[in-house]
């Protein structure tokens, strides 16, 4: 099995397997995996760890305290700043969506026009696949 | 002004010896053309791609790898393009299959080729039937396609 701290899919795999939510064979599997490598072993471990973690308990009455310390804060402010504060986040937010769509749309290279952008390691992975499913000599 | 043959060419005997020469280079040719029609393609769309680049293309991405894989890729790509075409078509009907898998059963049908390849061919069966349990039927066939043992 691939490290789960190489392997693409590793974020999910671990997910599921703290969740519990793989199935028997892929349970089985990282936990193998577990067994032999110490660098995923501490990463569960850690994992568990925030679990064991218990948060200690508020009082009653931290949102209203909190909600009120908020609002004292705000009302230090000068008045001049909470009027630049106000309509910037709008635009701040707007101009973060953007940012982010700009990021997030898929970009799908054109081989054919931009061959040295192809991606090698994709295509040594599927030389490699093909090696090691080419059938064995009997 | 008078045009002067070469010898070869004026000697009957040497003119037919050209002339069969010619038709067993036309033949060749026709026979590498034949085979190269026959040749199947490999099943993976992205080296498909690879090999349809220039030289020039290949060389430029293939340098992105460290010398070792480099090696080791070219290698196993040679080995490829050298596979007989039941091989070939193996392969064909195998990958895709592969691909389907999600990728940690991917790793697992990987380990238990490997651990395959490792085990001398009169244990192969056996050691797959003890296995059977950890796999699903789709990955079973993979692994008895390029093990070669029938169910």
């Amino acid at each position: 099995m691939i490290c789960l701290t190489k392997n693409d899919q590793g974020a999910e795999l671990l997910t599921g397997y703290l969740a519990k939510t793989l199935d028997t064979a892929g349970m089985a599997e990282v936990d193998r995996h577990i067994q032999e490598c110490a660098d995923c072993r501490g990463l569960v471990s850690v994992w568990e760890k925030l679990d064991e973690f218990a948060a200690p308990e508020v009082t009653a009455d931290f949102d209203a305290r909190l909600y009120a310390r908020m609002a004292a804060e705000d009302a230090r402010q000068p008045w001049w700043r909470r009027l630049l504060w106000r309509p910037a986040v709008p635009l701040v937010a707007a101009g973060a969506l953007v940012g982010l769509g700009l990021l997030m749309v898929p970009r799908t290279p054109n081989v054919a026009t931009q061959p040295n952008q192809m991606d090698i390691e994709q295509v040594a992975q599927a030389v490699d696949d093909l090696d090691l499913l080419t059938p064995i000599a009997q | 002004m008078g045009y002067v043959l070469p010898a070869a060419a004026q000697d009957p005997a040497a003119k037919q010896n050209i002339i069969r020469q010619k038709a067993l280079r036309q033949q060749k040719l026709k026979e590498l053309k034949a085979q190269q029609q026959k040749m199947i393609p490999l099943p993976a769309p992205a080296l498909e791609r690879f090999l349809q680049m220039s030289p020039a293309d290949q060389e430029r991405a293939l340098s992105r790898l460290a010398p070792e894989r480099r090696q080791q890729v070219e290698e196993r790509l040679r080995k490829l393009q050298q596979l007989p075409p039941d091989q070939m078509q193996r392969l064909q009907d195998v990958y895709p299959a592969f691909q389907n898998l999600r990728p940690v059963r991917q790793a697992a049908v990987r380990a238990e080729i490997q651990e395959l390849r490792k085990t001398r061919p009169a244990f192969r069966k056996e050691r797959l039937n003890d296995d059977a349990r950890d796999f699903s039927p789709e990955e079973m066939d993979i692994l008895r396609r390029v093990a070669g043992i029938p169910e």
